[in-house]
């Protein structure tokens, strides 16, 4: 009876033991280190996204300032240019954002 | 020469790759095994073992060092597991429970039968109690240590340890008994 219990008991232990992995897998830390570097671009990417954007609305809102101040035109060849930069970048922050993308990237 | 942990983790703050290599390395089959056991699918299980390690990344410099790396290693693993089967998990562990029974490597010593036995009662113990089992029963954990990762009281602990114990031998000893009575081959492989 004590054997059966004892035998039962190491059974035990080597079926719960094999639950779990048997060692280390070298491609886990790789699909991790690829995740962070793809996490890191991704912050990158969305980081100077917004970043150009807020530089082109500051722009945009200064020299209308300035416009206003001098009482002159700038001239549309500018405002175009700022305008495309402006919408460019909420066009990449929108999207980088999207599931689609994130999961490409990621 | 051998760095322990804390170094490590001192290392990964100030941004050290090979700090954070080592880590993986050296926590890597804990924290998968870990999850393994108190989650369905075993892809799920190591998809959150990679985000346990990148919060490790980001979140070293919050490391106290009032526990050891493992056991901060396996909390970060709980509190992700707890808030992953609150929500997608609850409706795909049903359909990938047989896929973990599949998926297991080959080479464990242990029979087929005994291993799926005993992962199928750990699946039906409540999650906490099932925790509490993979750290202690599995993973050598003291007590006080799974209370510190889990974040549950000591004497909770001890009775998950205990309850979870006879239930999963029970499993055990159940499939043991039906192999004797098949002709008493105990089903070794």
């Amino acid at each position: 009876m004590e054997v059966a219990v004892a035998d039962l008991e190491a059974r035990f232990e080597e079926a719960l033991k094999a639950t779990g992995v048997a060692g280390n897998d070298p491609m886990f830390r790789i699909a991790i280190l690829v995740r962070r570097e793809c996490r890191a671009a991704r912050r990158r990417i969305v980081g100077g996204c917004a970043l150009a954007s807020v530089v082109a609305i500051l722009m945009w809102i200064g020299r209308s300032a300035v416009g206003e101040l001098l009482g002159s035109d700038i001239g549309h060849p500018d405002w175009i240019a700022m305008a495309a930069v402006t919408f460019a970048a909420l066009l990449t922050i929108f999207f980088a954002g999207t599931p689609l993308v994130r999961r490409a990237l990621a | 020469m051998e760095d322990d942990d804390a170094t490590l983790v001192s290392g990964i703050s100030a941004g050290s790759d090979r700090a954070f290599n080592l880590l993986i390395d050296r926590h890597q089959q804990a924290v998968r095994s870990f999850l393994r056991r108190i989650l369905a699918n075993a892809a799920d299980a190591d998809d959150i073992a990679q985000e346990v390690f990148l919060a490790a990344w980001t979140g070293a410099g919050r490391y106290r060092g009032t526990a050891s790396v493992r056991s901060w290693l396996c909390a970060i693993a709980w509190r992700r597991a707890k808030s992953a089967q609150r929500s997608w998990f609850r409706s795909r562990a049903r359909e990938a429970s047989y896929e973990m029974e599949t998926s297991r490597d080959d080479g464990q010593r242990a029979p087929m039968e005994d291993r799926v036995a005993v992962k199928q009662a750990l699946l039906r113990l409540p999650i906490e109690q099932r925790a509490v089992a993979a750290l202690c029963l599995a993973e050598g954990f003291s007590h006080s240590e799974a209370a510190g990762a889990l974040g549950i009281p000591l004497g909770t602990v001890k009775s998950h340890v205990a309850r979870g114990r006879t239930r999963l031998l029970g499993a055990l000893s159940e499939v043991a008994q039906e192999n004797s009575g098949d002709g008493g081959s105990g089903g070794r492989s």
